[in-house]
């Protein structure tokens, strides 16, 4: 499903990603873990398409679709989608809107239509009883003055809305209380299905408790250095980085 | 279909980016072209006008003569002439004024319907609020709806050369009143040549039964429009107004230089909104309304109110601050503003509070959006005087820049004498954020649609200020005036 | 209509003469700069820059220039505000070398008229100048005095340098025009105190001029404290250009003159380069104070950062002027200005115009204005804490001035400004 060959990206003609080599086949779950820095978000910028994220050398297909000559809403469209680690403002945007806006032009590009105003709110609703979001949230712009989890949970609300074919979830667990985590977990395991596959980027085993990832992948230095099962996250917290990294070249 | 989508679909039907950019083709009358005693001697007549106004008109052309055109705007256009232009257009068809919508000419109520504004009454939509509209071709006055309704409530609601033959003491008392004729060269070029325009008067504890409109609409070719506004509201009186202004695409510019004066008596509140969208000229600047507009308030009575609030995404050149005149004691000012230029459109605009009365209070909030290679400008005063007792000012001003060959530019005017009052003044100017529009597109957002989406967002207090029915409309003509300004 | 005589002309006009023995390039300098002068006269609040600052009054008072300073009246000299600093003293505009003490910075220092062969200083003194710039115009046909100071590539002064120039007005109206040229090498550094003191009583004028660079990499920390005395009139304008990484951190802080004008023209050419303009001013009876800067961008990754706080008593009247043009190629500009005002009394006044012109698009810049009376919370909070009520209105005061002087980065000079700041509230020692 999402094929990462040989990726080379720069930030700034700086080399951040330095061949990247990664396979998630559909119905898999691979997780990715790995220092501060070490290119995670990189990586799933660059998946997404952020300008300044420039892939000098590999390639990177989705379902087979080459991924790297597309704008971002393409790839959104193929049905790609990324939570970010840091979801962004958008004042004066009402979520509500967003999301209709989001949906209806990702069912445009799939061929399925729109929505009727109706059938959206539906829709809506019983995602955001899914995950526990009031509705509230929803009225007020997008982001805007959003406390660290509730953003992160308005993300998995837009992933739960959107039903994309793949997701990267970039630390979406950072900043979320106990409870949030377990229905956050419970939205993500909900969506896994043999059609679609999912890179879930963290730093914490806690989250593979509830997501049980079929691979454990280490990033460092812009590479995928070490990968494992389910243990080899285990193994991280408890014995760090260092053993990983040792073995690895500057 | 979200607004935005709808929009862009819009304009790919109509196949252009101006979609009231097509001519009625209609009989008129035109005054001799150029401009002299004559020719106000000349509209004074055609308008059967009493004596005192045409001393009135001469006085101000005289004036208008010993006047300068103001060049501290930050616009660049070539001199106007002044003499190559016509300044009277009637559509003949409406040489006896119409006494109903039955007598006005078909092919003008098709240009209407073509444009989106309801004239037969019947028509209005179930459900909808009310709205009477008058409705000004070039230079005149060719309908309003909703008179009788109107004036059960008491409410007087017609073209201002009407009330100057029905109502001349009204407005004899407050012509001039708060735009004094020689007030600047535009407001006394104004004075002694406009056609028509709206005048309404509320009378004392009248709750205006529904938003009156405006329809402004140049047509003819050459043609110059002025058109002059007087709005009166008595005593803990009410009313919401509204103005909306097309005209056809054409290579030469057009010249609108309107004068609006608004009074307001104790307790007495105006909201006046504007959605101007005037024909921009093409990409390359060529043709476009040059729009020279004096619009001011006198807030005169103690806890009246008025308000402004304006989208203008028209015009090639737009020179126009709406201000208020804070007498009375706790009266209040707003200012709300979306000013979009795009291309090679230049806009100038703002406001001036001036703060007189104890405890007067005013608000400032503009956004200005700059694409293509445009200019725009925020100017505005706000001025506490020594009597203004614990007056408050709260002004906010944001830019946008959407393209580097664009600028955005605030030129923001302070002052105080009261050590009482209290002002605060605050600007930003940025890019639209890579951030928010990538966030959209990931989304699956489109560019342009994400673009839209953002500025939107942007200008989303002012546009909650205009009356429901146009902020819709302002929302998409917001995403249609950017159009083509990114990729 | 007969044309009218541009405003002042003829009031300076015989202070205009050719001077022998100067560099032709001077003497070009000053016949030009009477000729801009005289096309325009004294500006007045029809010119924009100008518009809250008339200098009529200044026609009127038919000012002559100052004599050399053999039989000016002094008293005692100040001691110095900067522990350490050398020093040069001007006595009604013209150095006085006896009163100085510049040892261990002549190669640095030198008086003006002996640098006029140099090329760097005919490069600074012939940049041209805006037709608003009139004064300063004026001062280049008339300076008699001044001073050339250049710190070389990759040197720092050895110490810092305190102006010190005292008025000492006779029984006549007079005025000086002292200039300064300023050359900071690559990646050098200097620290420039300038301290402007006069008596309560005289009229005199003094119209400064200075033309400073800061070359790539260098950093130039000027502050000023003008103290002039109650007659006397002060304008000043400075013109700095600023290097690739280079910083120009100035400070005003503005106390005396019935009538003054600081005025700041910098322009960022290098990318990365930053300039700092702050300021303080407090004023009372009739005084009137304009602070006009205004900041080119032209280059990319620039900064600027403008705080003026003032406190205004009497009838006094307060100007700021701010004005930030972003060019163009100078993307990821991030500027702020900051204007805020206390009235302290009925009669006093505020007058600001913070004006953005931006040509690029990735920028950030941004501006506040406010104008107010103390903020009764902070008052209360004080007086709640057993702080009696004057003692919390200048306490207050003083906190909000101070706050102008953050932005300042070299310390030391920060609290000797803060200090002299403190003798005005009398406030000593508060901290
Ligand atoms: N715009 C940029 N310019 C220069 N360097 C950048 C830029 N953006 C990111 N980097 C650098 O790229 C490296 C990788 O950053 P990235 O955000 O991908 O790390 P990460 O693995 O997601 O870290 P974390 O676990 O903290 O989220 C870091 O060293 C970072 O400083
Ligand atoms: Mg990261």
């Amino acid at each position: 499903m999402l094929e990462i060959n040989n990726l080379h990206v720069d930030i700034d003609g700086k080399q951040i990603i330095n061949g990247l080599t990664l396979t998630v086949p559909a119905g898999e779950v691979h997780a990715v873990m790995g220092p501060n820095g070490s290119g995670k978000s990189t990586l799933s910028y660059t998946l997404a398409g952020r300008d300044g994220y420039e892939a000098t050398d590999g390639t990177a297909t989705l379902g087979g679709a080459d991924l790297l000559g597309l704008d971002p809403e393409e790839r959104a469209a193929l049905g790609l989608f990324l939570a970010f680690q840091y979801p962004v403002e958008i004042p004066g945007v009402a979520g509500m809107t967003f999301v209709k806006t989001a949906l209806n032009a990702v069912r445009t590009a799939r061929g399925e239509g729109e929505l009727s105003a109706l059938d959206f709110l539906k829709l809506v609703r019983a995602r955001l009883k899914d995950l526990g979001i009031d509705e509230a949230m929803l009225k007020r712009p997008v982001n805007a003055g959003f406390s660290g989890g509730e953003k992160k949970r308005n993300e998995v609300l837009q992933m739960a809305l959107l039903e994309p074919k793949f997701c990267i979830l970039d630390e979406t667990d950072s900043g979320l209380d106990i409870d949030a985590l377990k229905i956050v977990a419970d939205g993500v395991n909900k969506m896994r299905g043999p059609e679609r596959g999912m890179l879930v980027i963290t730093h914490y085993q806690r989250l593979l408790d509830y997501i049980k990832p079929d691979k454990v992948h280490v990033l460092a230095k812009g590479r995928i250095v070490k990968t494992g099962g389910p243990e080899l996250a285990l193994e991280l917290e408890e014995k760090g980085y260092g053993d990983v990294l040792a073995g690895v070249a500057a | 279909m979200s607004a935005t989508a709808e929009t862009v679909a819009d304009v790919e039907r109509l196949n252009e980016k101006y979609k009231y950019g097509f001519v009625t083709d209609i009989e008129a009358e035109n005054a001799p072209k150029g401009l002299s005693e004559d020719t106000v001697r000349f509209i004074s007549a055609k308008k059967n006008e009493p004596e005192w106004l045409l001393e009135w008109r001469l006085e101000a052309y005289r004036r208008w003569l010993e006047m300068k055109e103001p060049d501290w705007g930050k616009l660049g256009y070539p001199p106007i002439d002044y003499q190559d232009a016509y300044y009277y257009s009637a559509p003949k068809s409406n040489e006896n004024a119409p006494e109903s919508l039955d007598d006005v000419d078909p092919e003008l109520l098709r240009t209407y319907e073509k444009l989106g504004i309801p004239l037969r009454e019947q028509e209005m939509l179930a459900g909808v609020k009310n709205i009477a509209v008058d409705v000004v071709f070039d230079s005149v006055s060719v309908a309003t709806t909703f008179k009788k309704k109107l004036a059960e409530a008491g409410v007087i609601f017609s073209s201002i050369s009407e009330a100057i033959q029905e109502h001349p003491e009204l407005v004899r008392k407050y012509m001039g009143a708060v735009v004094p004729r020689d007030d600047n060269y535009f407001a006394a070029l104004n004075s002694a040549v406009f056609t028509d325009g709206s005048f309404v008067y509320i009378p004392k504890g009248v709750k205006c039964p529904m938003e009156l409109s405006t329809y402004f609409r140049i047509n003819a070719e050459n043609t110059g429009q002025f058109e002059r506004t007087l709005i009166i509201a008595e005593e803990g009186s009410y009313v919401s107004y509204l103005e909306g202004c097309t005209a056809p695409m054409r290579d030469e510019n057009q010249l609108h230089a309107a004068v609006v004066e608004l009074v307001t008596h104790a307790d007495a509140e105006i909201k006046y909104s504007t959605v101007q969208n005037w024909y921009p000229g093409d990409e390359n600047g060529v043709g476009g309304i040059y729009n020279f507009v004096t619009k001011r308030a006198l807030c005169a009575g103690d806890r009246s109110k008025v308000s402004w609030t304006q989208v203008e995404t028209g015009s090639a050149i737009t020179w126009k601050y709406p201000s208020c005149i804070l007498q009375g004691d706790d009266s209040q000012g707003e200012f709300y503003s979306v000013a979009i230029a795009n291309n090679m459109q230049q806009a100038d605009t703002g406001t001036k509070m001036i703060h007189l009365g104890k405890r007067t209070r005013s608000r400032i909030i503009s956004k200005g959006i700059s694409a293509g290679n445009a200019q725009n400008s925020y100017r505005g005063l706000v001025k506490m005087l020594p009597t203004a007792e614990k007056a408050r000012n709260y002004t906010q001003c944001d830019s946008l820049l959407i393209g580097d060959q664009c600028g955005a530019h605030t030129f923001p005017y302070i002052e105080s004498q009261n050590r009482s009052a209290r002002v605060e003044h605050e600007a930003t100017t940025s890019k639209i954020s890579e951030d928010q529009l990538f966030y959209c597109r990931q989304r699956g957002i489109g560019e342009e649609e994400a673009v839209a989406l953002v500025v939107n967002g942007f200008c989303r207090e002012v546009l909650q200020q205009l009356p429901m029915e146009f902020a819709v409309e302002a929302q998409k003509l917001v995403s249609i005036s950017l159009e083509g300004s990114v990729g | 209509m007969a044309a009218k005589e541009p405003l002042g002309v003829a009031a300076f006009a015989p202070s205009f003469r050719e001077r022998s023995g100067e560099p032709e390039w001077l003497s070009g300098l000053r016949r030009d700069g009477f000729a801009r002068f005289s096309e325009g006269g004294l500006p007045t609040n029809r010119d924009e820059a100008w518009k809250y600052t008339s200098l009529r009054p200044i026609a009127r008072a038919k000012y002559e220039p100052a004599p050399a300073n053999d039989d000016a009246v002094l008293g005692d000299l100040p001691g110095l505000m900067l522990e350490g600093s050398a020093r040069a003293v001007f006595i009604n505009g013209r150095l006085a070398p006896a009163l100085s003490d510049l040892e261990g910075v002549t190669a640095y220092v030198l008086p003006l008229a002996d640098a006029l062969g140099a090329d760097w200083v005919q490069a600074l003194l012939g940049r041209q100048v805006d037709d608003a710039q009139v004064m300063y115009a004026l001062n280049a046909a008339l300076f008699d005095d001044g001073l050339a100071i250049r710190v070389p590539d990759g040197e720092t002064m050895p110490r810092p340098l305190e102006i010190l120039f005292v008025a000492a007005p006779g029984e006549r109206a007079l005025m000086w025009h002292p200039r300064m040229a300023i050359d900071i090498g690559e990646n050098a550094r200097a620290t420039i105190i300038e301290r402007h003191i006069g008596p309560a009583k005289g009229a005199y004028l003094a119209n400064h001029g200075a033309d400073i660079r800061v070359a790539d990499g260098a950093v130039l920390t000027h502050a000023k404290a003008q103290l002039e005395g109650g007659e006397g009139r002060h304008l000043a304008m400075a013109r700095v250009s600023i290097g690739e990484g280079a910083i120009y951190d100035n400070f005003v802080l503005t106390l005396g003159a019935a009538l003054s004008r600081n005025e700041v023209a910098t322009s960022l050419n290098g990318s990365d380069s930053e300039v700092r303009l702050n300021g303080a001013y407090m004023l009372n009876d009739r005084q009137h104070a304009d602070h006009s800067s205004r900041i080119d961008h032209l280059a990319p990754s620039t900064r600027s950062r403008q705080v003026y706080s003032g406190a205004i008593g009497g009838n006094a009247r307060g100007v700021f002027q701010g004005h930030i043009v972003v060019d163009q190629i100078a993307q990821k500009t991030d500027g702020h200005q900051l204007n805020r005002a206390l009235l302290l009394s009925d009669h006093a006044e505020i007058d600001s115009k913070p004006v953005l012109e931006i040509y690029a698009d990735d920028v950030k810049c941004s501006h506040g204005a406010t104008a107010g009376d103390i903020d009764d919370d902070q008052l209360f909070y004080l007086r709640a804490r057993g702080i009696p009520a004057e003692q919390a209105r200048l306490l207050v005061v003083r906190g909000f001035l101070a706050a102008a002087a953050e932005g300042l980065g070299d310390e030391a000079v920060r609290s000797i400004m803060l200090a002299e700041l403190d003798k005005a509230l009398g406030l000593e020692g508060i901290e």
